[in-house]
């Protein structure tokens, strides 16, 4: 048996997760079990969120076809149950991303599809939608030797500090080529993807980080820009870029989750981040957003 | 009401967006106000956001051929809710390897398509695209060609197999035509006859309005106000390419900008399908459709 230590939790997997920090000769009792097991293909779980989806409290439910079926309960165990043809590292993205978002939601945290990175003492978390930049930016700043801290899954625990994710960053081959990263030196994420899986230093020891400032990046027609976000405009940022948001309710756990939410919104900067992805550097909008976090540290 | 979508399909700068704000336009509860922004009726087919949700997954960590696997079921999916749904698409109406229609015959009340004269849509498209004429007209060929390629990098829609223009009339016209309910409509005729031809898309759609409203419609939703608008606010739909998305909107613009050369290019290309449509008579010269 394998374990890990992943979002603050120690987790004993039947398999080996090559992306994740291996904890040698561990003896105590895991918070997290991940195992090959039955999970029925008609799924029977809960209320339907999706074609592929079911969700009810404590119980999540996802079938990828192709891949495998997850079934994920109590915030404490992970079942798979994989299809004939599948890959061992597309089961793995499947694992953790989707499957270990519910067991986090599950064990109530609050969970954004983001990218964390750390600034100065703290933490700094990168929202947008998918392909907006969000791993290049954060590829980018830890190049510059800040200290990588989640990519995909970012997990604020009550506390409002962010758990550290897997040590690699998942980058499209596009990224890599404009980061100068080579990608034969990066594994594939899945074998007919051409997304790479680019290692970053592991931190074990170091504490989880406070989040003080979100970033949620959007694509405009103008050079890059920096505008804060104010009023009831930060709590829907928030809920926009929490990961399977249209879930929370089936879990029961929107009471919860909205009152996280509010807190969080209430005790950081967050500011819209504006550019166009042709007429904006890398550079630029760095430094756009590490001179506002500068000019915004608590 | 049976929950499916209303496909309204084109190819790309066809007058489908014109069409949807429209629609948004007679539908909307607050008639008065106007918004280019906001987008009241569905996103488009190959949005990203609208896959992930359904999908509860990424579909950034998806091959190009899974995500089109699962798009049939993502539409049916939509059949849960009981509204009425209007969705732009610009996909070729095409089947998948198991013989499902990636837009899912299943889900659809029917498919409004859009065509526009390809002469005049290759200068929209260049200058939307930020290409040039002679490039545009390569892609009009090009059977393969697909919209939002993701294969190296990924964007806010996921890859669209559109195949040539002609490529694309047929999709619809020969098969997507036999499958489910459809109405054409021409660019050409949204202009000159606005109040005919709004009017029996709007019936097509099952829309219980009448000449009146869908007028009012009309001159709300006229070019000057969407360009006026779009200089105003900007407009989301805009690309990196291009100043403004709503440009002229002018029929037959192509006799003043298009070389000899680049109209003998498409008509060659084209000219099957553009006679079909009325666009060129039977000795294959334009018609006074497609004139200024």
């Amino acid at each position: 048996m394998n374990s890990y230590f992943l979002f603050g939790l120690v987790i004993q997997c039947e398999f080996e997760l090559p992306e994740c920090l291996s904890i040698a000769d561990y003896v105590g009792e895991p918070e997290v079990y991940i195992g090959f097991g039955h999970a029925p293909p008609e799924g029977v779980y809960g209320l339907a969120q999706g074609p592929f989806c079911q969700v009810s409290a404590g119980i999540f439910w996802l079938d990828v076809p192709g891949v495998a079926r997850y079934l994920v309960t109590g915030g404490k165990k992970i079942i798979i149950d994989p299809a004939p043809e599948s890959d061992a590292s597309s089961i793995r993205v499947f694992l953790l991303e989707p499957a270990l978002n519910a067991l986090l939601l599950q064990r109530g945290n609050l969970v954004l599809r983001a990218n964390a990175i750390e600034l100065g003492d703290s933490c700094l978390v990168l929202m947008g939608e998918s392909g907006i930049g969000k791993s290049t930016i954060a590829a980018a700043l830890y190049k510059q030797s800040n200290r990588f801290v989640s990519d995909g899954l970012v997990v604020i625990d009550h506390d409002f500090k962010v758990l550290p994710g897997p040590p690699r960053i998942k980058l499209w081959a596009k990224s890599a080529s404009l980061l100068e990263l080579p990608t034969s030196m990066m594994s594939r994420l899945r074998p007919k993807l051409n997304k790479y899986s680019y290692s970053t230093e592991s931190f074990m020891f170091q504490k989880s980080l406070p989040v003080s400032w979100i970033y949620n990046l959007k694509d405009s027609n103008k050079e890059v820009f920096c505008n804060p976000i104010s009023g009831v405009k930060r709590f829907d940022t928030l809920r926009f870029g929490v990961y399977n948001y249209n879930c929370i309710p089936a879990m029961g756990l929107q009471a919860s989750l909205f009152a996280q939410m509010m807190r969080l919104a209430n005790n950081i900067h967050m500011a819209d981040v504006k550019f166009s992805r042709h007429m904006s550097s890398l550079e630029q909008i760095i430094e756009v957003i590490v001179d506002d976090a500068m000019d915004n540290s608590q | 009401m049976t929950g499916g979508i209303y496909w309204l399909a084109s190819y790309p700068k066809s007058g489908n967006t014109w069409f949807r704000i429209f629609l948004q336009s007679l539908l909307s509860s607050n008639s008065n106000q106007l918004d280019i922004n906001r987008n009241e009726l569905g996103v488009i087919a190959a949005d990203r956001i609208w896959l992930d949700n359904v999908l509860c997954l990424s579909t950034s960590d998806l091959t190009e051929e899974e995500i089109d696997n699962f798009r049939p079921n993502i539409y049916d999916w939509t059949m849960c809710d009981k509204n009425q749904k209007y969705h732009k698409v610009h996909d070729a109406w095409s089947l998948l390897h198991d013989g499902r229609a990636i837009l899912s015959i299943k889900a659809t009340s029917g498919v409004l398509y859009i065509v526009r004269n390809p002469l005049d849509l290759a200068i929209s498209y260049a200058s939307f695209s930020g290409l040039s004429i002679n490039q545009i007209i390569e892609k009009l060929s090009n059977k393969n060609y697909l919209l939002s390629d993701c294969s190296e990098d990924i964007g806010h829609q996921v890859r669209q197999k559109l195949s040539s223009w002609s490529g694309h009339v047929l999709s619809y016209l020969d098969e997507a035509a036999t499958k489910v309910p459809f109405e054409l409509i021409r660019y050409e005729d949204m202009n000159r006859e606005q109040l005919i031809t709004f009017t029996r898309a709007t019936q097509f759609l099952g829309i219980q309005s009448d000449m009146e409203h869908i007028q009012r419609a009309l001159d709300r939703s006229t070019f000057d106000i969407l360009k006026r608008q779009e200089n105003e606010l900007g407009f989301v739909e805009h690309t990196h390419s291009t100043e403004n998305f709503f440009r002229k909107g002018m029929v037959g613009e192509w006799q003043d900008i298009l070389t000899p050369s680049q109209i003998a290019r498409i008509i060659d290309q084209h000219g099957e399908v553009m006679t079909r449509l009325g666009y060129l008579d039977e000795k294959g010269y334009p018609t006074s459709l497609i004139m200024q």
